[in-house]
């Protein structure tokens, strides 16, 4: 009875607070204020947000996020009541609503975003039973169509040497390529291979098609550059032998390549590349709402919820999200673990990279369209709009755009798509800006350093417009690209064909901002709002820029990567001696030891290289360079075994990938905004200097 | 309580008597309080120690001048004379050498030992420098009544093999062998250890896989390295150089840490059964 009672309280008081909190919001967002007082609220509520910012709390967060969204809903509310463009000026008006749906769309996203943040779940890998025969049966599953054997190689062999009872483990090869190199490797190396004639909906249709052909309890799929840890199965299966209803565990995708922001900017492991944003947090974010989905690859799927939605997805270019939301519409769960089980090749050049994106966006875009989170039945609240927020980002393509240009109606043309003063106009949009800032650096700043959202989606915006748009009205258009992965920029080139959407935009931007300053300084009609504009386009211009500078491929040295592996070796020399030396780094084409004690070693001499645990295998190798306690080893030709064991010592090690985020450095806005101002300066002079050099073609 | 290291194993020429005294020294270095006894007539181990024994060259050693002389054949031997013995040699490793022998003293040793194995333990308790942690036993090649003897004594056995066709064939009868002789240590602290490897031959390797099928765990996980480097330091009789780029030794000083560990953890078991018992 009493429970009842108080339970019926605190119904009554939360509905309270709620309604409190709700009137009071109504009046924070509505009431408006003039110029000076508008001012001062926005100083006074920012300081609040500073102060809070110092503790670490996860409800502070929670509290920054309620007062980032209540500034930037008071913004908006102000921005619809007051500042439309009358509809005297027809051109004008259609533009300003423009401009109102590109910031409507950015609210929203902001909205979804804090949500997606809010929360991200910590889960840890649970141990599996101790008795052997309970461990359920897995496939390897690694689809490959046009990637070099040598990409391949590496992922067959470490899947061969994943810790798993052997009779329960098998590995596929599914080779849609046909390729007879491929089938004598799998002959070679003992795992299973299968070929498809037919390549009809692609990387789906490829595993489809082999699932009918196979019969383990779980599928592990792995793209065929993701080289496992021995642990990656140990690593997941715990979480689907105990829930039955659980349909995939999810582990991040981890590139120990630079992609090509990375490369261009030499931002490679010095800050989080694109990727970390999504696997270090959004998908913890997703999982608290059980909305993970599948990323395509790193994935262990239970064979019957896969079964039970008709397997892999073909409707949609991105057929791994699509089939995670089929089978969470039919109940099924899906987990994500954040440890890091696999390594892989970054998309090598800017346009393979942008090739890449434009799949996604263009597949996320089909399945909004055919497959609608917000309809249908069958999911939460949460898991739609988690849903959402992942496929609605990617329409970010034509709001941004919207911002690169917006300055330039009035520059240009005097249009007025926005009313009122331009002071009060700030004094509404800052907080509404800052609030965002601090409060995304405070979230995300681990993931993503403030700021490069904006240049990644800069970069991109031209070039997933149309695919986007396309994909909104005729998703059944186009077809599934491959992502090149292996290659090797030969030698450092301006890439302007993928540069010139950007370089057009900057052409304009900077005229825009030559027109606000002219403006200004003769002290024209209305300076204030052409220097305001001016400033719009000083700072479009600086994303453009930098932009710009990751057009300018970096000559890679190395067409095969190389990792840092810290092991004790042994020299084995011609002379009879055996030396102790320690790897530095190891690479599939040689290693760089520290060898104390080593004596001097001639370039061409001959040696072998052996590990001291009982390895059982020495890889014959030519010195490269020996100097003091460097030395540099190239390998000779290499067996299957020497390359099983090359590719175990480099990846296959549990904690692998465990450090690699080790020793970086805060987010720091200020720092980041500068240091985009540099990159945007460097690309801005690069596009003006390089005249006419095309990209070269292969 | 002192534990008893066996070095024995079926075949000869498998780098007995080098772990042997290679573990003493790096014990010793470590300052662990070990004694290296020598119960092979080739008498290498003392000359690996650096006291060769000495011959008087030009007449026939006696069994009265025998009896005079340092080495566990000799009955007479007392721990002062072996003190003096070491300190006159400047051993920086306590050991026992053999000793000198001819054919009727060496026979007549070997018979008393059949008959009494017990007596061996007797001898070499006689002997203990105090708080004597290990006594480290270096055997003739083979099955034979001194190393019966010493496997009677042993806490712990290291079997030292080559990675080659030979050898794996005496290991299923050695195995018989040990779990006759060394009841103490058989099964759980027998350790093979593959010397003189090479992994760049191929029959290497594969006789190492089967060596791990047939004993699994009982096969230590390194190995010590085929190292020109031991070989040449004997040949200048100095066979305790350190050198810290040699593989072998690194794998030697490896091999030493699974020894001491293997020590300091008998000793915990041993206290913790005595403090059970009372």
């Amino acid at each position: 009875m009493s429970k009842k009672e108080s339970a019926v309280l605190r119904a009554a008081k939360a509905l309270c607070y709620v309604s409190i909190g709700a009137l009071l919001s109504l009046a924070v967002v509505t009431t408006p204020l003039p110029l000076a007082a508008q001012a001062l609220f926005g100083v006074v509520l920012y300081v609040a947000a500073l102060l809070l910012n110092r503790f670490q709390q996860r409800t502070v967060t929670l509290v920054m996020m309620s007062l980032s969204l209540l500034v930037t809903t008071r913004y908006m509310y102000f921005r619809l009541n007051t500042t439309l463009p009358s509809f005297v000026f027809a051109t004008d008006a259609v533009l300003g609503m423009v401009l109102v749906g590109a910031e409507l769309y950015a609210f929203v996203m902001l909205f979804l975003g804090y949500f997606q943040g809010a929360w991200p779940l910590e889960r840890k890998p649970i141990s599996l039973p101790a008795d052997l025969t309970r461990w359920p049966s897995v496939d390897i599953f690694i689809p490959t169509y046009n990637e070099p054997l040598s990409v391949v190689a590496p992922t067959v062999l470490a899947a061969r040497a994943i810790d798993w009872p052997h009779d329960k483990l098998k590995v596929y090869i599914l080779d849609d390529g046909c390729r007879p190199e491929f089938r004598a490797f799998a002959a070679d190396v003992g795992v299973e291979y299968f070929e498809r004639i037919e390549s009809d909906h692609a990387k789906a249709g490829n595993i489809n098609k082999a699932l009918g052909k196979t019969h383990g309890e779980f599928v592990l799929i792995l793209d065929c550059d993701h080289v496992p840890t021995r642990s990656i199965l140990q690593v997941g299966m715990g979480w689907l032998l105990r829930d039955s209803k659980l349909a995939l565990v999810q582990t991040p995708h981890h590139f120990y390549s630079p992609d090509p922001f990375e490369r261009n900017l030499q931002t490679f492991r010095i800050q989080p590349n694109e990727g970390e944003l999504f696997y270090r947090l959004i998908q913890r974010g997703n999982d608290l709402w059980n909305a993970t989905f599948f990323c395509g690859s790193c994935a262990m799927i239970r064979r019957t919820a896969l079964e039970a939605v008709g397997g892999i997805a073909v409707e949609t270019v991105t057929e791994d999200a699509h089939t995670a939301l089929r089978m969470q519409r039919r109940g099924y769960r899906t987990a994500y673990i954040d440890v890091a089980q696999i390594g892989g090749l970054a998309t090598e050049s800017l346009s393979a990279h942008v090739g890449q994106r434009q799949r996604w966006a263009r597949g996320m875009a089909q399945i909004f369209r055919i497959d609608n989170p917000f309809l249908g039945r069958g999911l939460s609240l949460g898991q739609r709009l988690c849903y959402a927020a992942s496929m609605l980002h990617f329409f970010h393509a034509l709001p941004r755009l919207v911002f690169l240009l917006a300055p330039l109606s009035y520059l240009f043309f005097g249009m007025q798509i926005l009313q009122g003063s331009p002071m009060l106009v700030l004094a509404y949009s800052l907080p509404h800006l800052l609030h965002a800032s601090m409060t995304n650096s405070r979230v995300q700043g681990k993931y993503r350093y403030s700021f490069w959202s904006e240049v990644y989606e800069t970069s991109l915006a031209p070039f997933i417009l149309l695919p986007t748009t396309v994909a909104l009205f005729a998703p059944k258009l186009g077809k599934f690209n491959v992502t090149a992965k292996g290659g090797k920029v030969g030698r450092t080139y301006f890439d302007r064909r993928i540069a010139w959407p950007h370089i057009a935009l900057a052409a304009l931007n900077l005229a825009g901002l030559i027109i606000g300053l002219r403006r200004y300084y003769l002290g024209l009609e209305f300076a204030d709002v052409a220097l305001l504009n001016a400033g719009w386009c000083g700072y479009n211009l600086l994303m453009l820029g930098a932009a710009l500078s990751v057009a300018r491929e970096t000559q890679q040295r190395r067409s095969v990567p190389r990792l840092p592996v810290k092991l004790p070796a042994a020299l084995l020399l011609p002379n009879g001696h055996a030396r102790a030396a320690e790897t530095r780094d190891l690479s599939l084409a040689g290693a760089r030891l520290l060898a104390p004690n080593l004596p001097a070693q001639a370039a061409g001499a001959k040696l072998s290289l052996s590990w001291v645990d009982a390895d059982r295998i020495a890889i014959p190798a030519t010195v490269v360079r020996h100097d003091g306690d460097d030395l540099q080893l190239r390998f000779d030709e290499l067996s299957v075994d020497a390359r099983a064991a090359l590719v175990e010592r480099m990846f296959s090690r549990a904690d692998t990938w465990a450090n690699w985020h080790e020793g970086r450095q805060l987010d720091l806005p200020l720092v980041e905004i500068s240091r985009i101002f540099l990159h945007g300066l460097r690309g801005l002079g690069q596009a003006a200097r390089t005249p006419f050099s095309w990209r070269p073609r292969s | 309580v002192s534990r008893y290291i066996v070095v024995a194993s079926p075949k000869g020429g498998v780098g007995r008597t080098t772990i042997t005294a290679q573990l003493a020294a790096r014990l010793s270095a470590q300052a662990k309080r070990c004694l290296a006894v020598d119960l092979d007539p080739q008498n290498a181990l003392s000359m690996m120690l650096g006291s060769p024994a000495k011959w008087v060259s030009g007449h026939q050693p006696t069994p009265a001048s025998l009896a005079h002389t340092v080495g566990i054949v000799n009955e007479e031997l007392s721990a002062q004379a072996l003190m003096d013995y070491l300190k006159a040699r400047r051993a920086a490793v306590a050991h026992v050498p053999f000793g000198v022998h001819n054919a009727f003293s060496r026979k007549h040793a070997e018979h008393r030992l059949a008959a009494q194995p017990e007596v061996l333990r007797a001898r070499i308790e006689g002997l203990l420098p105090p708080r004597c942690e290990a006594v480290l036993l270096d055997t003739p090649a083979g099955q034979n009544s001194w190393t019966e003897a010493a496997l009677s004594l042993a806490d712990c056995v290291l079997v030292p093999l080559l990675a080659e066709p030979a050898c794996l064939a005496g290991v299923a009868s050695y195995e018989v062998y040990l779990q006759t002789h060394a009841p103490r240590a058989y099964p759980k602290n027998v350790l093979y250890v593959v010397n003189r490897w090479n992994p760049a031959q191929q029959l290497a390797c594969d006789v190492f896989s089967v060596l791990c099928d047939s004993l699994n765990d009982r096969v230590w996980s390194r190995c010590i390295f085929d190292d020109e480097h031991l070989r040449e330091a004997l040949a200048r009789n100095d066979p305790q150089a350190h050198d810290p780029g040699s593989q072998a030794g690194a794998d030697l000083d490896q091999l030493t840490h699974t020894v001491a560990a293997w020590l300091s953890d008998a000793d915990t078991t041993a206290t913790g059964a005595t403090a059970r018992a009372s």
